[in-house]
């Protein structure tokens, strides 16, 4: 148990520097560059005398080291200003978006472990065969497609050619939840029995969630392939045969149960690229998502609203890893931390 | 031949086949990637195999200049990547105490955080030269180069042949390429097919989404993205041949990559 405590304390100390440093960089990198935020409001035409009202305004026109310390002692305020394009606050900005982030992670996360893990078993009992082989080459395939090469494809033969899903959006406008519970419209729809929307919801995120699931789908795939091919030699696998358990119980109860922490690790840890595969896959298909709210930002060079939604990620990432740690070690006592 | 081999030469005939794109792809089309022509959205044909985009330029030869970009700016990042990875590692490794802990808790942080985040970030303010995009492509790869490297010099560093190199004042970039080096490399090689195709695809990423090389060099990410406006139009050519491009290329590095790592088990 100390052992753990340690472990989680030293998680912590690198997340606290990871969000330190990511806000530092963007920081830096922001004002030390080329391009301000007040020449790309203005279009660079403005008169000096609105150029500088602006800037005391933003706070541009301190000491580069005292708009650092305001920044930082603004966070710890759980203020993250307000965005140059909209004047919102950023915070309310990035908490309006994050559900939409958040149910298409979750609803990939739920298809790629699903598929990934069941072609894994699969694969696994037939190492070595045809099977198994063409097994891994799709799953190689779809590791090497770009996330946004396939959204795109899905959005012409789906959307376009056989007009089943709609390409781009959450919901139809006309069918938006009344009101806002979790913030994710395929919980909110049913809890108001709004199942027109439900259904409406779900169509929209059949071909993001698909197409986001394929690149995860594949590293769950192969994790679990190796590992069930290693647990799959082991003596106790044998026992259970030679007491004539069924094989599928076998295989599914026994050898995956033995499987199953590296893959769950796996999972936790991949959701970080999970949430950069999601920039791609909110801009493929317009998803008021984080991703698309950072890439629109940066193009309007919106100091406040990026440095946010960089941060608001990095915190996400921490707790993710941080919280998939702790279930890891709660289920599984025997794994030693150091 | 067993089909694991089978996996090899496909993958080492697409990286080939890629490089030699790159290489001579002049030589194989008539057309500049970058002359407008008047005819825009022409469908694939005889005279125009990948078709032509929204300003008449011929897709196939923006296909072939685009492996050039991507082979160059992947190379770029992980040799960049390894550079940095290896100069730190070394540090960490051979100086250990608390400039080892800094730079352990430095890179496992940055381990945690999305590659593709990471580049955006860099590229958002670096500004997009091939250069910027290489360098922000590279920092993603560093924490793994740090790690091989550390590693193997923790293994080495309290050996007795260690310690005799330096009653023989053998001078230290030779111990360091003989004992850090040399072991790692087979473990490195499988891991730097697959980072290439890594930055392969993160290259493409950023490109798509603006944040790469600027037009008009041809650059399949990028292509890929001006494609997507028209497929309500039903011009198809615009946008998948330029994925191919990129689905091939990664999946290259990434058979290589996939076979080497396996086989060193």
């Amino acid at each position: 148990m100390k052992g753990l405590l340690k472990y989680i304390g030293y998680r912590l100390l690198s997340s606290v520097v990871m969000v330190f440093i990511m806000v530092t960089l963007v920081f830096f990198l922001l004002r030390v560059l080329p391009g301000d935020p007040v020449q790309a409001l203005t279009g660079g035409k403005a008169p000096p005398e609105v150029v500088r009202q602006l800037k005391e305004q933003l706070g541009l026109n301190l000491p580069i080291y005292k708009q650092y310390f305001r920044f930082f002692s603004d966070i710890f305020h759980g203020n993250l200003g307000n965005s140059i394009v909209t004047g919102e606050s950023v915070k309310s900005e990035l908490l309006e978006r994050f559900p939409a982030t958040l149910e298409l992670a979750l609803v990939s996360v739920i298809l790629a472990a699903g598929g990934g893990i069941i072609l894994g078993i699969e694969s696994a009992k037939r190492e070595g065969t045809l099977f198994d082989f063409i097994a891994k080459l799709v799953a190689l395939s779809f590791y090497a497609i770009p996330i946004f090469f396939v959204g795109i494809v899905m959005q012409y033969i789906f959307g376009v050619k056989l007009g089943w899903f709609p390409i781009s959006g959450r919901i139809d406008p006309l069918n938006e939840p009344d009101k806002v519970i979790s913030g994710l419209y395929l919980l909110d729809t049913l809890l108001t029995r709004n199942f027109e929307g439900f259904v409406d919801a779900l169509k929209h995120i059949v071909l993001p969630a698909f197409s986001l699931a394929l690149v995860l789908f594949s590293v769950i795939y192969r994790i679990t392939r190796g590992n069930m091919i290693l647990q799959l030699k082991k003596e106790y696998v044998k026992a259970a045969r030679a007491r004539g358990l069924k094989e599928r119980k076998v295989v599914y109860y026994h050898a995956f149960k033995n499987a199953f922490i590296p893959i769950f690790t796996l999972i936790g840890l991949q959701f970080a690229s999970l949430l950069g595969g999601a920039i791609l896959t909110e801009n493929v298909f317009s998803w008021p998502g984080l991703g698309s709210y950072l890439i629109d930002r940066i193009g309007y060079r919106d100091f406040p609203a990026i440095q946010g939604a960089i941060l608001f990620y990095a915190v996400i990432v921490v707790f993710i890893s941080i919280g998939i740690d702790i279930i890891c070690a709660l289920i599984n006592p025997k794994i030693k931390y150091e | 031949m067993n089909l694991k081999k089978i996996q090899l030469y496909i993958g080492i005939f697409i990286v080939a086949m890629l490089f030699f794109i790159a290489v001579f792809g002049p030589l194989l089309t008539p057309y500049d990637p970058i002359a407008i022509s008047n005819a825009t959205f022409s469908s694939p044909s005889l005279s125009h195999i990948f078709g032509t985009d929204a300003l008449g330029r011929d897709i196939f030869s923006r296909v072939l200049y685009g492996a050039r970009i991507s082979l160059l700016v992947s190379l770029l990042a992980v040799f960049i990547g390894v550079a940095l990875g290896t100069f730190l590692g070394l540090i960490a490794g051979f100086f250990g105490g608390k400039i080892d802990k800094f730079i352990v808790l430095l890179m496992d942080a940055m381990y945690a955080f999305p590659g593709l985040l990471l580049a955006i970030t860099f590229t958002a303010f670096l500004g997009q030269g091939i250069r910027n995009v290489a360098f922000a492509i590279a920092i993603a790869f560093v924490p793994t180069y740090f790690r091989l490297v550390r590693n193997q010099v923790l293994s080495i560093k309290n050996e007795p042949f260690v310690e005799a190199t330096k009653v023989f004042k053998v001078p230290l970039w030779k111990t360091v390429f003989i004992y850090v080096f040399l072991p790692v490399v087979p473990t490195l090689a499988g891991i730097l097919a697959l980072s290439i195709g890594d930055a392969i695809l993160t290259e493409a990423g950023l490109s798509y989404l603006g944040l790469g090389v600027p037009p008009p060099t041809p650059d399949w990410g990028a292509d890929l993205s001006t494609g997507q406006h028209y497929i309500l139009q039903d011009y198809w050519w615009c946008f998948l041949f330029p994925g191919i491009a990129i689905f091939l290329a990664v999946l290259g590095f990434a058979l290589i990559g996939d076979y080497l790592s396996e086989e060193k088990l």
